[in-house]
């Protein structure tokens, strides 16, 4: 089965960030797909602007959906107490559809599991001071946000530092 | 149509989780990739993104002015307003600064040190990459975690 099920496509990265790019900006219209909302406010009054694909905004909405009764103080977007975007479960759906065809699927470690646990919790909480991941800060930018602008120079700046110490590691051994 | 944008959503991110792996983009590793090999692959598909996302929005003020992006510009509307989904309240422009880099800093830095940024590595926890896996997992810990501690304090 795996030897036929091969799809064959071929995408440049511009391409493939410019589709998912205006994807995201115009989920922002299905708001008004939505007349009913929380204590008679229409929907797209409550929404999030720049709120098309966010890897914490969304995991956070989950997370809050099924945990709300022991979270009651977890703030999330007031559009996702009527129904929590559903981004991350097609990212996990689709990357793995994705994998099996270009047969990329292979289990594997790169770095220590226990470190990479740590490691998401970390990135989980600065992507809470931030408001936001890496993904939406694009989007925020592209809302034109300049605050959004410093977060990215922050990103910037961070990744340069890990550079800097990956590198000094590497040479140091 | 309760549940509009929950299918738009899914949509959008099977799309992206479909496209994003054939070109394994990564939005930290566009600017680490820049920096320590000179190399602008990555950073093409962040500025694709970028542009796509603003064409988007042009298109919605332009088409449905009265609902969608009313308040487009966001810079022209709110000037220098907190990103709205911060757990850390900041009011004043310097506390809203400093939010902004050490949050930006913390991401890009321990993003880097993974590896890759959070949609990265769900993109390889769906590849088999076991190490992804634990990522994701403290990733979905992380929150309600985070959440708890600052409500702990009382921030």
């Amino acid at each position: 089965m795996s030897q036929k099920f091969r799809i064959k496509f071929r995408i440049k990265t511009w391409q493939a960030g410019f589709v998912v790019g205006l994807l995201s900006a115009l989920a922002q219209s299905i708001y008004n797909l939505m007349p009913k909302a929380v204590e008679g406010v229409a929907a797209y009054k409550l929404a999030p602007v720049a709120y098309g694909f966010c890897m914490f905004c969304h995991v956070r909405d989950i997370v809050n959906w099924f945990m709300r009764s022991f979270f009651s103080f977890m703030t999330p977007a007031p559009i996702s107490t009527i129904i929590p975007a559903l981004t991350i479960v097609g990212l996990l759906i689709g990357a793995y559809i994705s994998a099996l065809s270009t047969k990329s699927f292979n289990v594997r470690k790169t770095i220590n599991p226990g470190l990479a646990f740590v490691y998401g919790i970390l990135v989980a909480s600065f992507a809470a001071i931030l408001g936001a991941c890496p993904i939406r800060i694009a989007l925020r930018a592209a809302y034109i946000d300049i605050i959004a602008f410093v977060g990215i120079a922050g990103m910037i700046i961070g990744a340069i530092a890990a550079s800097e110490i990956l590198l000094k590691r590497a040479g140091g051994d | 149509m309760v549940y509009a944008f929950a299918v738009a959503t899914l949509i959008i991110g099977l799309i992206a989780g479909f496209l994003f792996q054939r070109t394994g983009q990564c939005f930290i590793g566009a600017y680490r990739d820049l920096y320590l090999f000179k190399d602008t692959h990555l950073l093409k598909g962040v500025v694709g993104f970028f542009i796509g996302a603003l064409i988007g929005y042009i298109i919605l003020k332009i088409v449905a002015e009265p609902f969608t992006a009313a308040n487009f510009p966001w810079a022209f509307y709110n000037t220098l307003a907190a990103i709205p989904g911060s757990i850390v309240k900041a009011k004043d422009l310097l506390s809203i600064l400093i939010v902004a880099i050490v949050g930006g800093f913390g991401i890009g830095f321990f993003s880097t040190a993974m590896g890759g940024c959070p949609m990265r590595n769900h993109v390889m926890a769906a590849e088999g990459n076991l190490s992804s896996v634990a990522y994701v997992i403290g990733f979905w810990v992380g929150i309600p975690i985070i959440y708890l501690i600052i409500n702990a304090l009382g921030i």
